[in-house]
Parts: C-alpha cells; structure tokens; sequence
C-alpha cells in the first residue's frame, strides 16, 4: 500500500517523511525544496510505503514540481493520503484538502503547532475533526507513524470546508523586526555577499581553524606515506604512498573547508533567508531573462551542482530552467574549491583573494550567459514567503553530517578507484614493467592532450589530463595535480588560465546527468560540450592577456565591439525577385550605426493610372513585395515596394 | 477600473489600478486576477482573488517586487503580475 504525503510546498512533508521512514529526504525551509517524488517503506511496517510529494497549491500545478505531483496523484487515485498542512496556513488549504480527499481515505496532519500558538493563534484536532469530517492528528506527537496508520479511515468521506471557532482561531498577521530588516534590499544583498566573503575568509585564509584542521589532514597522510614507503614492495609502496596517499590525501585535505562552505549553505537554507534573496533579486534577474526563483538554485550551486540542477524542476517556464541550467556550472561548486586552493597557493602567499576573485568571476559570467541566451520575457513571479527562523541544531547537524558523508562515499569510491587507475596507468608500461611516467601506459595513451594546454604555457600531457579529468569530478584535478606534480609547477599567468578554464569548463558527471534529466539529453550533451570548448578558448585568451599585458586588450576586445556593431538586421522575405533597387535599399539597412533618411532609401513613385474595369479582366490576384526592416520606422517591417503577381510573371 | 471621490462630493473620472500603483501600508481589494487557470489558481490558494482584501507590507527598490500580506500568507509579486492585478484601494 502507498501512502501519499501531500500539501502546500514548505508544509513539513519531508520532515514527516523522514520520521516515518528514517530516510534522509533534503529539508528545507523555503519552497520547491523536494522536486521529485520519493519513496520509502515505513519503520516497521514493510508493507507500506510512504511517498513524499513535492508540494503543490492546486490540482492543476503551476510549475513543473506541481504538475509532477498532479500526475501522480492522478495515477494512484485509490492511494489514501496524508494531508500535510501547517497550522497557520489550515484556511487556504480547505479546498485542496477537500480535492485531493475526494474519492480516496485521506487524514489531515498538521505540522508547526508549536510557533503558531506561540503567535497567538489556537487549533484543536478533536474540534477540527468534528467540523471536517476527517481524522486530524499533530505532527509533533510522538508515534505519528503507528497512529497515522490506525487513524486512515475505512472508507473515503467527503471533508466540509468550514472551520468553527472551537477548533480553529487564526493568528494575528505581522512583520517582525528582522522580517523588516532582511526584506529591505540595501542590507539583504550586502549581508549575503558580505557573509559568503567572511565564510571564505574563516575557512581559507591561513592561520584561521579551516587552514588548521587542512594541515593537521594533509600532515597526517605525509605520515601515512612515510610509513608506506617502508614496504619492501616496490609496487605497494609507490601504490599507498604516490596513489592513494597523495591523490586521497590532496582531496580529504580539504574536507573541513568544504564542510564549513556547506555548514553556511544549511543555515541560509534553514533560516528563510533564501526566500527574501528570491524576492529582492527577481527585478534583477527578470532583466536578464532569469526568475527570482532562480537564486535557489544559483545559491545551491555554490554547494552542489547537481542538487541545484534539479531544484530548477521548481521553475515554472521550461525555458527559464534551461537557462538557468545553462548558467549553473559557472556557479564555482564545493568541488572546485580544492582546485583553486592547489593553484592558487602556487600564485599568491594569501590564496583567499584569488578564491573570492573566482567565485565572483564565476557568478558574473553566470550572469552574462543568462543575459545572452536569447532573453525573452520570465514568467510571472509569484512566491509565498518563508517564515524566518532560528535554524534547527538537530537539523542542521542532520544535514551537515548527510553532506559530509556523501562526500566521503565520493572520495572512497569514485575519486579512488580513478587514483586507482591513474597510477596503475602511469607507473607500468604496455608490458606490465615498472617505469617512469613519461614511458607509461598514461603517456602513451594521453601524450597527445599535450598541445591541449600549450598555448598557455604548460606543454605537458599531464596538466591536460588532470584538467579533463574534472569532467568525472571536480576533485579528481587537484588530486591529480598532488599525484603528478606535488605543487603546481607553472608561472601565475598559467596558473590563472588555468583557474579560468576550470571555472568555465563543463561540470562533472553527475551534474550533466542531472542535466539531462531535467532538459534532455542531447541538451545537456550539447551544453556540456560548448562549455568546454568556450572554456578553452577562454583559458587562451586569459594567458593571451596576462601575459601579453593590457595593451593586447584593445584587439581582443575591439573584434568583439565590432561583432556587436555590425549586427545583421532580421528580415522577412515573401517570394519576389530581387532587383538591384532592392539589393541596394537592403545593403543600406545591412549596417546599425549608418543614418538612413526614409525619403533617400525610397524611389519617388509614380502615380498609379487607373485602368477602366472590364469584364474580361480578371481580378488582380495579388501583390508581393519584400519586408525590410526599418530602422527609422522604429524597427517595424515595411513593405517598401510591392510588385503585382500578373506584371512580375510577365517579366519572367 | 477604479472611482474616486474628491472632498466636495463629486466623483473623478474613473482611471485603472493596479497593484503597482499601490505604496507600502495600503489597503486594498483585489477586483481582478489573470486569466491563466494555473496561475488564477496559484493566486487564490495564496489569497489573492478577486473580492480578496490584502495590505502591501513592501515595495522593493525599483518597484520591481511587492510584498503583499493576503488573509492567509505573506506573498511576493514581481511587477508583472503586480500590473496584471486590478485593485481598488480601501
């Protein structure tokens, strides 16, 4: 049996889901948290299995996730339901609750009891049964799950939408201080970029707790390495010390940073404050096609880009969701940090900076992509405003434990086993023999990647190969470059070229999988593959300018003013013969900036003689002409001369 | 379309508003919502419906988001759907 979980989006369902189930679906509090259905079976009772929805306001579904959760509803119509519903929002969810109990055994829950008589209001479960009909139960209770199943009633009954005042009394409506302060833009927007700074600064800047706890790591797999270069085996010695201590301990070295990143992520996700950042930059990004709903995902994708490819289900136009997409992978993830921190030490006595100076790079280009992609008009933006909150410890931890765990998961089993293989790869030739890397089976199979990264000053297999291996994971590259080199070896204007080609390149596996998902997968292969190629080019053009210096920058930029300048204006064509007054009158419109007088581009026509009717003469069967378009016409289509059908035939 | 009365008594001509002609602290009374079924319906499961009272709680910088606070949720609108919205201020 399926037990549906069901309500508004941010009503507690997820967290309902995970008690009942012991699962770990991602809680949140804004909304479009849950993008997919998910199911488990019950904590003791196999039998049944407990779905979790995402969270809808109607019947009919206004963005993706809704319609999701409409059509499965549709498709399991004998499924008893729980209905889900906070407290303070039980008034507008009587006629959803009354929909989706029709026809099916339904039990109303209701979540956040707590806050909402602390604010004043008053609800009782045995006064709401009485006056709808249906069984009501508190979230907070502690055996929801053995009382949930004994309360579903036998037979489906019809819920009365009205609410008495001895089982109901809504709280009185108000904004509080920080509700005032965090939705005030001035302070809201500097606030996130200032903490998203000072988190950086705690975590990477040297002599603060995350540069401690990633020396006592990476001291700890020097140890490590020391010890197993005492083995008598040659192969086992270069196998824990070269590949699994310096390629593991490269990435786990960074594990304490990236929890600190995550930790941040959490409490912005668990506090509100996403969704009054939605809600101050929706009049930005509508201005460059985006939705304010897209700062979920943007704000996600500094810790996963995977998990913020798929919160894009929560957007109600598919053609925002491939924008935003599209732009997702220049949102520097948690992944790329351990890159940056590998180039950046080799740059720079204090790598915080160029890390900042990445991550602000990354959300600009994010930024432009989105402005560039063919704009159109975003749907209209409408969002129900989290509550703001003081984040859960339990859940926090919760969270952060989930996190740190997945990421461990990654780094023993994928990001090993491609160590694994690299140094298999790079210390044996074709024949098995132990050898050099230059004379490997590696070099032999990736030597030609060399002139991949030659134009940048770094003419070596190696970097390239450690490069595109991010496109498996992030972390493998700074792994890598620990395995091959220990430091990166090349200059600052190689280094930064690098950086950018990292920053722009397509993202891992994963995300493009994701991707897939959402829009498809020759999209996402196509993305994934332009991404790559624009991030080359790139890499080529940040060495050309750093080490050419500023005056080169004026002929990488001039070519791009001139493409913007010389734009090809749009036309439309009916069928005409060209004549040379319409080649000359077109070339005219060909350039932006050239003033056109209308009465200059236009031949003085000659007054129409008006031929007597005769019966005979068939009725003009109608006039081509050509469209151009106008630019002092304010950019309208004109039909600047028309050639009747019966005259051009006969000139043909 | 919306009428308002001057202090002697006579009526001006009527004129349309929207919600973007509303400041922060205003009453109003939605009269009209969009057409589109799926969003119509986003709107009344959020409170905003024609016959439904709401106060603008903010206005963001711009004007390019309201906040309004509807019977049942705090809701943000972007200035599209905002000039989309007719109202009459209470």
């Amino acid at each position: 049996m399926k037990l549906l979980l069901v309500g508004n989006p941010n009503a507690g369902k997820s967290t309902l889901f995970n008690r009942l189930t012991g699962g770990h679906a991602h809680v949140g509090n804004w909304h479009g948290v849950t993008v997919g259905a998910l199911e488990r079976p019950l904590r003791g009772q196999r039998r049944v299995t407990a779905v979790d929805l995402p969270g809808l306001y109607s019947l009919e579904g206004y963005s993706m996730e809704e319609r999701s959760a409409c059509d499965y509803l549709r498709a399991h119509p004998q499924a008893p339901a729980a209905f889900v519903c906070e407290c303070a929002a039980l008034p507008r969810n009587l006629a959803l609750l009354a929909g989706v109990a029709a026809g099916r055994r339904c039990v109303l829950v209701l979540t956040k009891r707590r806050r909402f008589l602390r604010e004043g209001g008053y609800v009782s479960p045995a006064g709401l049964e009485r006056c709808l009909g249906i069984p009501v139960l508190d979230a907070e209770r502690r055996n929801i799950g053995a009382e949930l199943l004994a309360r579903l009633p036998p037979t489906p009954a019809v819920v009365r939408t009205a609410l008495s005042v001895d089982g109901y009394r809504a709280a009185p409506a108000k904004l509080g201080f920080f509700d005032r302060l965090f939705t005030c833009g001035p302070f809201c927007i500097p606030f996130f970029v200032l903490l998203l700074a000072a988190v950086l600064l705690f975590t990477f800047a040297p002599g603060l707790p995350g540069d401690w706890m990633r020396s006592a790591i990476d001291r700890a797999f020097l140890l490590l390495a020391a010890q197993a270069r005492r083995i008598p085996s040659p192969v086992f010695s270069g196998l824990l010390a070269d590949g699994i201590c310096a390629g593991m301990g490269g990435v786990l070295g960074f594990l304490p940073q990236i929890a600190m990143l995550f930790f941040v992520l959490i409490v912005l996700e668990e506090s509100g404050f996403l969704s009054r950042l939605a809600m101050l930059t929706d009049g930005v990004f509508s201005k460059i096609g985006l939705n304010g709903r897209a700062a979920f995902s943007l704000v996600m994708g500094f810790g996963c880009t995977a998990a913020a490819i798929a919160a894009t289900r929560g957007l109600a136009d598919r053609a925002v969701q491939r924008r935003t997409v599209l732009c997702l992978p220049y949102i520097s993830c948690s992944a790329k940090l351990p890159v940056y921190l590998t180039v950046a030490a080799s740059m720079f006595r204090r790598p915080f900076l160029a890390v900042v100076l990445l991550y602000a790079l990354g959300v600009a280009i994010a930024l432009f992509v989105a402005r560039c992609s063919a704009p159109r008009d975003p749907p209209p933006f409408c969002m129900e405003l989290a509550p703001l909150q003081l984040p859960r410890p339990v859940f926090v931890a919760k969270a952060l434990f989930f996190q740190i765990k997945q990421f461990i998961i990654k780094t023993a089993t994928v990001i090993l086993a491609f160590f694994l293989l690299s140094w298999l790869l790079a210390s044996f030739d074709a024949s098995f023999h132990p050898c050099t890397v230059e004379n490997s089976m590696l070099a032999a199979l990736c030597g030609w990647l060399r002139w991949l990264f030659a134009p940048v000053g770094m003419n070596d297999w190696r970097m390239a190969y450690a490069a595109l291996s991010g496109l498996v994971a992030k972390e493998n590259v700074a792994g890598a470059i620990a395995m091959f080199y220990g430091a990166f070896p090349y200059g600052w204007e190689s280094a930064l070229a690098f950086s950018v080609f990292i920053l722009t390149c397509s993202p891992c596996i994963s995300a493009i999988a994701a991707a897939a998902r959402e829009v498809g997968a020759g999209r996402a292969a196509l993305y994934a593959v332009m991404q790559t190629l624009s991030a080359l080019l790139a890499c080529y053009a940040t060495y050309f300018i750093c080490a050419g210096g500023a005056a080169c920058a004026p002929f990488v930029l001039l070519p791009a003013a001139a493409v913007l300048l010389i734009r090809k204006k749009r036309r439309e064509r009916v069928p005409c013969k060209r004549s040379d007054y319409l080649e000359k009158v077109y070339g005219q419109h060909l350039c932006a900036g050239v003033v056109l007088s209308a009465d200059a581009a236009e031949k003085p026509r000659r007054p129409r003689k008006r031929r007597p009717r005769c019966g005979r003469r068939p009725a003009c069967p109608g006039r081509y002409g050509a469209l151009l378009h106008d630019a002092r016409a304010g950019g309208a289509f004109r039909l600047l001369r028309t050639v009747c059908r019966r005259k051009r035939d006969r000139r043909r | 379309m919306c009428v308002e009365k001057h202090k002697r008594g006579r009526r001006s001509i009527v004129y349309d508003m929207t919600i973007c002609n509303l400041v922060r602290g205003d009453r109003a009374l939605a009269l009209s919502v969009p057409n589109d079924t799926a969003l119509r319906q986003r709107l009344r499961a959020l409170g905003i419906q024609a016959g439904a009272r709401f106060t603008v709680l903010k206005v963001t910088a711009f004007r390019g988001v309201y906040l309004l606070r509807t019977e049942c949720a705090t809701v943000a609108v972007g200035a599209r759907l905002a000039a989309a919205v007719e109202v009459r201020r209470l």
